[in-house]
């Protein structure tokens, strides 16, 4: 009864007018955002925190967090309409999203992108609700150690993400992992391969990679070919998803959603991390894993779930303890702070009504968003009829402008430019980009993690198979790794026998 | 003149432009400083402890000023790319900066021209000091009491810290001299990646400034075994001083305010009265007090002659705790 009372006391602050006005506000800009390829929550929630200081607090906090759940919407417009992803952590919905809208299912892979958002994002409402504190203290449990074996399972999943040669799929994850290293090493201190340029002490960035090798590459493949785009314009089709894409949407949104949840708690780029584990996770568990890469819709709805799960559970470290996971729920923090709120044990005692005010506003924000993202699907598939030749200078002005919002670096634009061909050679040589940005995301930490788990273990390898929950992980990923070899030699075993 | 549009045209275009000209005259005719909008660099990352203090701030100094003021964050290699920034800008006053104890420790760890003369001072804030944080639940309640298990036991206290050879690691080692005992120093990327590792356990402790930390401190998970202030720190009370056990150990990180060098002396006076008013408001105040920052001005005068000091000062420590510089 007690937590239905604060329910009621959070509805109470999230729907007057000024709140409801502001949630509003909030989502809406956050979907502008994520629909533009390069600009993300993270440098608009920067640009619009000087304007809340004039709000009262739970408004303030209801409009940032709102950009940010509702840049998660809006991410894969794009990804899907032009292959470009609106947001880092809609990367993955280029695989399946795209193709889907080039066989003529764009309203069907926008529709379901929405809803499987929508699914995933009040779920994971709800379990920050109910579950935040023993949720917060379970991820207090991972350590290094505990980091190094979750990141060694994710990135044997790294093989699934390739759709062709493994090979390549491979190749692409070593030139991540070197790219990853560039920047100062914060354990011994060793700049590694900045060239003397001091802005590139904390790595390339995430956001001119991405944009580079999605955004730029992909405008630099399509003008070379004369792009025959009518396919688009005459199957439209339906705009909705039919019966048959709820059937197999179904379950990876509920997979997306946990999984995307409960990576989103831990501290890193969970929406990105959760988006391609879920994935790899899908492809594993299909009964047809060949769709992928070719238009399934489970690639669409898993992770489009799995990243809108996953900025639900990062506001759980931020508002359980008062620690920021991500460039954005760091930025809330400083709102928090600005405004005289500690958040952390504190806040349910002294501002809960601030607590309930901003969970309960999320509530509403996510059927916002739903009603908000559905009919504009309409508009957005209109959008491919748009000439290329005018809708090409659009997405490269909008990358750039991304790349340049993010740190005010005009080096960031070249590195952006530079993976552009990049990303332009790999497309002409048939390699695929994602492994790359997969390995590019984790390595760094992995090696981090490693290190500075012998530091803590004094030099001690069997940290990794004495702490439970690493141990845990490294069994899995051996079970996995097995059962694969398993299940490949059965096969080659069939192919033998029936050849 | 409909028989020659483009004559027409012609003289509208001139007779625009002719205006745009005397506008910008009428600018110059104001001789007084500020006349248009102002740049704030901040070298740090939105919401982090140093951005917040400008921000805090920013609204104040506008309206002191009469003009806007816009605040650029410029992060990266620790604070290095936002400092050059200033220092590189033009010095008509326009421009200027926040400024922490990283403009010494950076001179000499790093190849990246940071020096503190090239910085015309206009103004130091407040400082919050350096200190020792524990979980809330850990046993030791004294610095003595930690510093005797550190001393009994080397190599158990792992002590976290922003970054191998920043400045709070370089603090860190200083403090293992003066007390005689040895730390493990675990590395992150930044203080706040330790924040989960010391509530989770795997570190014992963590090196970083009262400020950073406060809303942790005051949300009840962390608490602050040892300050590194010359007295003991209104807000943590019950924090024991190294000085009080006889160290002389006396670290703070700062929030103070420079421009690039050579701004005529006239506007640095105009900014300093401006951060002075601006510092007054009750607004300020209010968050500095919540946020465990300890008001504390000086004028420009002043700051130089600080600035020097403390350079001396990291100086000697960097080449005693021993990091080679890249």
């Amino acid at each position: 009864m007690d937590s239905f009372q604060s329910i009621i006391q959070g509805f109470s602050v999230a729907l007057t007018p000024m709140n409801l006005f502001f949630c509003f506000l909030g989502v809406f800009i956050g979907t502008l955002i994520g629909v533009l390829p390069g600009i993300g929550p993270a440098g608009s929630v920067a640009l619009l925190l000087p304007f809340t200081f004039s709000l009262p607090a739970v408004t303030a906090i209801i409009i940032l967090a709102g950009i940010f759940y509702g840049s998660m919407y809006g991410g894969s417009t794009t990804s899907i309409l032009v292959n470009i992803p609106g947001e880092a952590a809609s990367v993955v919905t280029c695989l399946d999203g795209y193709q889907m809208a080039r066989q003529g299912r764009a309203g069907r892979a926008l529709g379901m992108a929405a809803i499987a958002s929508f699914i995933a994002g009040t779920l994971g409402v709800f379990l920050l609700q109910v579950m935040a504190p023993p949720v917060a203290q379970l991820a207090l449990n991972f350590g290094p150690a505990e980091f190094f074996a979750l990141i060694f399972f994710a990135l044997i999943l790294l093989a699934y993400l390739a759709s062709s040669s493994m090979i390549k799929a491979f190749a692409m994850a070593a030139v991540g992992m070197v790219i990853g290293s560039v920047g100062i090493d914060g354990v011994s201190g060793v700049i590694r391969f900045t060239f003397g340029f001091n802005e590139f002490y904390d790595g390339l960035g995430i956001v001119p990679i991405v944009m580079g090798l999605y955004g730029v590459g992909e405008v630099l493949i399509n003008l070379e070919q004369t792009f025959q785009r009518q396919i688009f314009q005459a199957q439209i089709g339906r705009l909705l998803p039919d019966k048959e894409d709820w059937k197999a949407s179904a379950k990876p949104i509920i997979r997306g959603s946990l999984l995307g949840f409960f990576i989103g708690v831990l501290p890193g780029p969970g929406a990105i991390i959760s988006s391609f584990v879920s994935y790899t996770v899908e492809k594993r568990v299909s009964q047809h894993p060949e769709e992928f890469g070719k238009g399934a819709i489970e690639g669409v709805a898993g992770p489009e779930a799995a990243n809108n799960a996953a900025t639900a559970g990062a506001f759980i470290p931020l508002l359980t303890f008062g620690i920021p996971t991500t460039a954005t729920t760091a930025l809330l923090l400083g709102a928090l702070r600005i405004h005289g709120i500690i958040p952390g044990p504190l806040l349910l005692e002294n501002n809960p009504d601030v607590f309930w005010g901003v969970v309960t506003s999320m509530y509403i924000g996510n059927i916002m968003l739903l009603f908000l993202n559905l009919p504009l699907i309409g508009i957005w598939v209109k959008l491919l009829r748009v000439p290329y030749g005018t809708l090409f200078p659009l997405i490269l002005l909008f990358c750039l402008i991304g790349a340049y919002a993010g740190n005010n670096s005009l080096l960031e634009i070249n590195v952006m430019i530079f993976f552009g061909f990049v990303g332009y050679l790999l497309r002409k040589t048939g390699f695929e980009p994602a492994p790359l940005i997969f390995a590019y995301i984790l390595c760094p930490t992995w090696e981090e993690s490693f290190r500075q788990s012998l530091l803590i273990s004094s030099g001690d390898l069997t940290i990794f198979f004495k702490r439970p929950i690493s141990a845990v992980l490294f069994s899995l990923a051996g079970v996995f790794i097995l059962s694969s070899i398993f299940s490949s030699m059965k096969r080659k075993k069939l192919l033998e026998k029936i050849g | 003149m409909k028989k020659n549009p483009k004559l027409f045209g012609g003289i509208i275009l001139m007779a625009a432009l002719g205006l745009v000209t005397f506008a910008g005259g009428l600018a110059f005719a104001q001789e007084t400083f500020p006349t248009k909008p102002l740049t704030f660099i901040v070298s740090w990352s939105a919401g982090g402890g140093q951005d917040l203090v400008a921000r805090a701030l920013q609204r104040h100094l506008a309206k002191a000023l009469g003009q806007p003021v816009v605040i650029i964050n410029k992060p990266g290699g620790g604070a290095s790319i936002g400092f050059s920034e200033i220092a590189n800008s033009a010095p008509d006053g326009y421009t200027f900066g926040q400024l922490s104890p990283s403009v010494h420790s950076l001179k000499y760890m790093v190849r990246a021209g940071i020096d503190y003369v090239k910085f015309e001072p206009i103004m130091f804030g407040g400082y919050s000091p350096t200190c020792i944080l524990v979980k809330k639940e850990a046993s030791w309640n004294t610095l003595k009491e930690f510093l005797d298990y550190a001393k009994a036991n080397p190599g158990k206290v792992r002590m976290g810290n922003s970054g191998h050879g920043g400045g709070w690691h370089i603090q860190a080692i200083e403090m293992e001299r003066a007390a005689g005992v040895k730390f493990i120093h675990i590395p992150y990327k930044g203080i706040a990646p330790s924040y989960p590792a010391l509530l989770g356990g795997h570190i014992e402790a963590i090196i970083t400034s009262i400020a950073d930390t406060f809303h942790l401190i005051q949300g009840g998970k962390l608490k602050a075994v040892g300050v590194a202030s010359s007295e003991r720190n209104k807000f943590v009370p019950e924090a024991q001083t190294f000085k009080e056990l006889g160290m002389d150990i006396d670290f703070v990180t700062f929030y103070s305010w420079v421009g690039p060098k050579g701004i005529p002396k006239e506007r640095v006076t105009i900014l300093y009265r401006a951060f002075q008013k601006a510092i007054e408001n009750k607004e300020f105040k209010d968050y500095c007090e919540s946020s465990g920052v300890i008001i504390s001005t000086k004028g420009p005068d002043e700051v130089a002659k600080f600035l020097a000091q403390e350079d001396k000062k990291w100086e000697k420590l960097i080449t005693s705790a021993g990091i080679k510089p890249e």
